[in-house]
């Protein structure tokens, strides 16, 4: 079976390069989130009390904090986003891979 | 809990299922060939895959099963909206351009496109139809709780009406008529839900002074001694309810002098700040509990929530489904975005169900749509029509990553039976009426569960069958066949044995004293994602001479 399609090849996305550099801000990113939310896996686990003090307006930190790990999964992707671009235009334009 | 039947709901789901299937046989047209049924030809829009993957992936769980645990119970609910998000992370950094760019159709393909080899295909092909059907049970089971005050039927009825349809809608045109099911699906599922929050918003709280104490989930006191807010923001009414006492219910089982057992529901007042707080239901408890092995079950769970939505096959099937590497993370990005609102707006909704006075206090999948009841018989009929066609577009994507892993990796490539595209599509129907009619029948017997704890199963078995076998496979060169392979059958086989022999397992589906439980917690990550890991180095380790590919 061919198990890449044709149509894969054509963007600069595309490139390996572009792929390799994506992959590293990927994981970079990735760490950053993960870190965040071991923190309040951790928090809720660990010290569940701390969870009920008022913090943003007087809402707790269970719910602020949760808030802010969905809110933060757009930053990040908004981040990825912005490194892929970037990626594209430092890498893209080179011939052959590595 | 008595319901009437709704005309006019019984109208809004007829309409609803009648434009979904009409879209699926005008789209059957075009999905005859194996590209087409299976992947919709690779040319679905990115924005348009991006609003299906929240189609997909906003199941029954997601929209009855977490409205209903923050109903029930509170915060813990909302634990479900944060791991399930979170794991989007995963996907779309980790997962999502390597999978595209290795793969063909499904997520088998990829794992062996280094290594052609019959053992990761037959592994890959078992975990996506176990992880499907696992993942099938509780959308089945909320589509029975829905039917019951839709439409005056049994919870079997409703069951089968959904599994007939949704297997109509795949047989019709796979998965080009199943990505336009979920788009559908998606948008008014993210449309609706944020018009509904924002009529509890308007509504705000009041107290509610009745003498009727068997009416639960209802406000006692305001802070300040106000019997209404008024309309509230968003932050506002969270504040007001931390702030406020609502009046909640205790169960107890009672055996009768005639051997019957029944269960006795008794008013119970609660501080709306100890509402608000992790550790209020029975899943998680552990967590204000001072011993670590009580810890270990939510720990367990949000592991297996972070890793397992890059896992789920019927996730993994749709970045086939657009062009390329830039379209694969564009649509995740959309898909991260409609699907974090919506986990925002369940919070709201749960808690508007919390303290609308209309909970069903016996079936905690009923929250959002009775919260919706509330507010009138249209609200109702939208949104029940709308939950319905939640548990039809996550239905249809797990039967199509079924199909797929039977017709596909299963037939076709560790079989090797020499089948032309015809054949293949033919194949992949048929699997798609046999899931359905074995979706249906797990629909029936799992019933009591709450949905959203089934899916934590779900996630477990696929982030510890499939996410060692993805992540190692693009990260470390010395990765084997033999170690996927080993991987995938252990992982998947030690987390099914463990959620099998869990306290949950005892209690809810045989019957038993949970106490006799052999296992020491209920959710089986935390042990077996790390289990998958380490069984694929030491397998590769000891295979790596025969096998390591040239290049990764």
């Amino acid at each position: 079976m061919n198990s890449t399609s044709p149509s894969t090849k054509s963007a600069d996305d595309d490139h390996p390069d572009v792929s390799a550099a994506n992959a590293r801000s990927g994981l970079v990113l990735f760490f950053v989130y993960l870190a965040f939310y071991a923190g309040f896996v951790g928090l809720a686990a660990f010290a569940p009390q701390s969870m009920g003090q008022p913090v943003l307006g007087g809402v707790n930190l269970a719910i602020t904090y949760g808030l802010a790990l969905i809110f933060g999964a757009l930053v990040i992707a908004a981040l990825y986003m912005a490194a892929c671009a970037r990626n594209a235009r430092l890498y893209g334009g080179r011939e052959g891979g590595r | 809990m008595n319901y009437q039947t709704s005309p006019i709901a019984i109208g809004v789901f007829a309409f609803f299922v009648a434009v979904v299937l009409g879209i699926s046989f005008y789209l059957g047209s075009k999905a005859k060939s194996a590209s087409g049924y299976y992947a919709a030809h690779g040319q679905i829009p990115w924005f348009v895959n991006g609003v299906a993957f929240a189609g997909d992936y906003l199941s029954a769980a997601s929209f009855l099963g977490i409205c209903g645990m923050i109903a029930f119970y509170g915060y813990d609910g909302f634990l479900y909206s944060i791991g399930f998000l979170a794991g989007w992370i995963v996907a779309l950094l980790v997962i999502a351009e390597p999978l595209k760019r290795l793969g063909k159709f499904t997520f088998a393909d990829a794992l062996d496109s280094q290594f052609n080899s019959r053992g990761i295909k037959l592994a890959a092909a078992i975990s996506t139809l176990v992880v499907s059907i696992f993942y099938l049970i509780p959308q089945m089971v909320g589509a029975g709780s829905l039917v019951k005050p839709l439409l005056g039927l049994s919870h079997s009825t409703g069951v089968i009406t959904v599994g007939v349809v949704v297997t109509l809608i795949v047989v019709t045109a796979g998965m080009v008529s199943t990505t336009w099911v979920q788009f559908i699906k998606g948008g008014l599922l993210v449309i609706f839900c944020a018009v509904l929050t924002v009529m509890i918003l308007g509504r705000g709280l009041s107290v509610v002074e009745d003498s009727d104490t068997t009416r639960f989930g209802v406000i006692e006191k305001l802070p300040d001694g106000k019997l209404s807010t008024g309309p509230l923001g968003p932050l506002a009414y969270i504040r007001t309810l931390e702030q406020s006492t609502i009046r909640m219910w205790t169960s107890e089982k009672v055996t009768q002098e005639d051997g019957f057992t029944k269960t006795v529901y008794s008013p119970k007042s609660v501080l709306g700040k100890d509402l608000l707080v992790p550790g209020g239901s029975p899943t998680f408890k552990g967590v204000r509990s001072a011993k670590l092995g009580d810890k270990l079950d939510f720990l367990s769970l949000m592991i297996a929530l972070f890793g397992g939505t890059a896992s789920l096959p019927h996730i993994l099937i749709r970045y086939y489904t657009v062009k390329d590497q830039a379209s694969a993370r564009k649509s995740t990005v959309v898909g991260i975005a409609s699907i974090g609102f919506f986990y925002i707006l369940t919070l709201f909704l749960g808690l508007g169900a919390m303290t609308s006075g209309t909970l069903d206090v016996t079936d905690s999948n009923m929250a959002a749509p009775l919260l919706a009841r509330s507010f009138g018989e249209l609200p109702f009929a939208v949104i029940s029509a709308i939950a319905f066609t939640t548990v039809l577009g996550t239905v249809s994507g797990l039967i199509m990553a079924a199909s797929g892993a039977v017709a596909h990796d299963l037939m076709a490539n560790f079989l090797q039976i020499e089948m032309n595209d015809y054949a293949k599509v033919r194949a992949g129907k048929i699997t798609a009426v046999v899931v359905g009619v074995i979706a249906i029948i797990l629909g029936i017997l799992f019933q009591k569960l709450n949905v959203g704890f089934l899916v934590g199963w779900a996630f477990n078995v696929a982030a510890s069958a499939n996410l060692p076998a993805l992540v190692m496979l693009l990260f470390w060169r010395g990765t084997t066949k033999q170690g996927i392979t080993a991987a995938i059958f252990v992982g998947m086989i030690a987390s099914l044995g463990w959620i099998l022999l869990s306290q949950q397992c005892y209690r809810d589906v045989y019957g038993l004293d949970p106490a006799n439980a052999i296992v020491p917690f209920s959710q089986p990550g935390i042990v077996t994602i790390p289990l998958g890991f380490v069984v694929l180095i030491v397998v590769s380790l000891l295979t790596r001479r025969e096998t390591t590919p040239a290049t990764r």
